[in-house]
């Protein structure tokens, strides 16, 4: 570490990070893209953006934190989610310094959506819990009856900003700025559930990715009108975390390996790890291989 | 096996360097495959080896395998 030494990221150097992670993570995102990731205005107490290892000027090294003020059981928590950890290969030796100064920031709580595998026996070591979460696949099928059960469908932006709860809005208003992010809500007056999603496809084929659903038990209870309002929108079937609902439905697929989840956090339950605030939303992952 | 030997063992196996020699001085820029990844194994099975357990400050202030020799013996590890 002697000639080296670690930076936050501040808003200036955003440019410069993007450009790092296009050469050296992944060039399916332009800087643009990477930059925009990680202008998400969604929290007031966003420290920095991360952290970058740099030898002398050249930047060689970075970790990329996306910071949310969260609602958690009626409180405001501040959560850092950590992403797209890339060191160069000759200073991979003090890599683990760039994730250590992130989570010594103190009063934050810490999520990694996206780990590699290989890293996984370091963010043991750092004490990360990992959460346990699987993808249910459900096909899209048609459901006649929402309307003669009065269940409505709303994508209207005016509308659903008036219909939504404080929190939901609030989360609404948060994510309007990604074109990628698909928002609806289903249900009746009063009981509406509001799901965000984005267009992926799953072996080829248009699925709905829900990042996000407002209310476990509403998404059981509507979820063949959803189903059926997504089908009308081009998407043959949905892909939700298992973690997000507790009633696998019938007819539908349970995928094997998923991506795990990593938190360090003694308040946050694994219902409580939002996929909206994070690389995963911020960044569109339709045709991402 | 002396400690000093499971030791040697242990940075051998994790490093892949059969031959490696543990001299005070040396440093993990000194090693090919000697990154992140391997610090944290060498760390974890020394830790099951001798039945310690490390804090991060521990671990941050390690910068060559004298500091690691120190901080076992810090620890109650004869050397």
């Amino acid at each position: 570490m002697s000639n080296l030494k670690i930076k936050p990221i501040t808003n200036s150097d955003l440019a410069l990070m993007a450009k790092f992670l296009t050469a050296n993570l992944s060039a399916q995102f332009s800087a643009d893209e990477w930059e925009f990731a990680f202008s998400q205005d969604w929290s007031s107490n966003k420290p920095n953006n991360g952290f970058m290892l740099l030898d002398g000027e050249q930047v060689v090294g970075v970790v990329g934190a996306i910071y949310s003020q969260q609602i958690v059981n009626g409180k405001k928590v501040d959560v850092c989610n950590i992403n797209s950890w890339t060191v160069l290969p000759q200073y991979r030796s003090d890599s683990i310094y760039l994730l250590i100064k992130t989570i010594r920031q103190p009063g934050f709580h810490f999520t990694i959506l996206t780990p590699r595998l290989q890293e996984m026996e370091i963010y043991r070591f750092l004490k990360f819990r990992t959460i346990v979460t699987r993808m249910i696949v459900t096909a899209n099928l048609p459901w006649p009856f929402a309307r003669l059960r009065g269940v409505r469908t709303i994508t209207d932006i005016g509308a659903l900003q008036q219909m939504l709860s404080l929190k939901d809005a609030r989360v609404h208003r948060e994510h309007t700025s990604s074109p990628w992010l698909k928002h609806i809500a289903v249900g009746v007056e009063g009981e509406l559930c509001y799901v965000i999603y984005q267009r992926v496809k799953l072996k080829g084929l248009p699925t709905a990715a829900i990042l996000y659903v407002s209310d476990s038990a509403l998404f059981d209870k509507y979820r063949l009108a959803l189903g059926h309002a997504l089908l009308g929108r081009g998407a043959l079937f949905m892909r939700l975390e298992s973690r997000f609902n507790t009633n696998k439905p019938k007819l539908s697929l349970l995928q094997n390996y998923s991506t795990p989840t990593l938190v360090l956090s003694d308040l946050l339950k694994d219902s409580d790890v939002q996929n909206i605030y994070s690389e995963r939303a911020a960044l569109n992952l339709d045709g991402v291989t | 096996m002396s400690n000093m030997e499971k030791l040697v063992a242990i940075y051998r196996e994790v490093l892949k360097k059969p031959d490696l020699e543990l001299k005070p001085e040396l440093t993990a820029r000194d090693v090919d495959n000697w990154d992140s990844l391997a610090h944290v194994q060498i760390i974890v099975e020394v830790e099951k080896k001798f039945g310690v357990e490390f804090d991060l400050d521990d671990f941050l202030a390690i910068r060559n395998v004298g500091d690691f020799f120190k901080l076992l013996q810090r620890y109650g590890v004869e050397l």
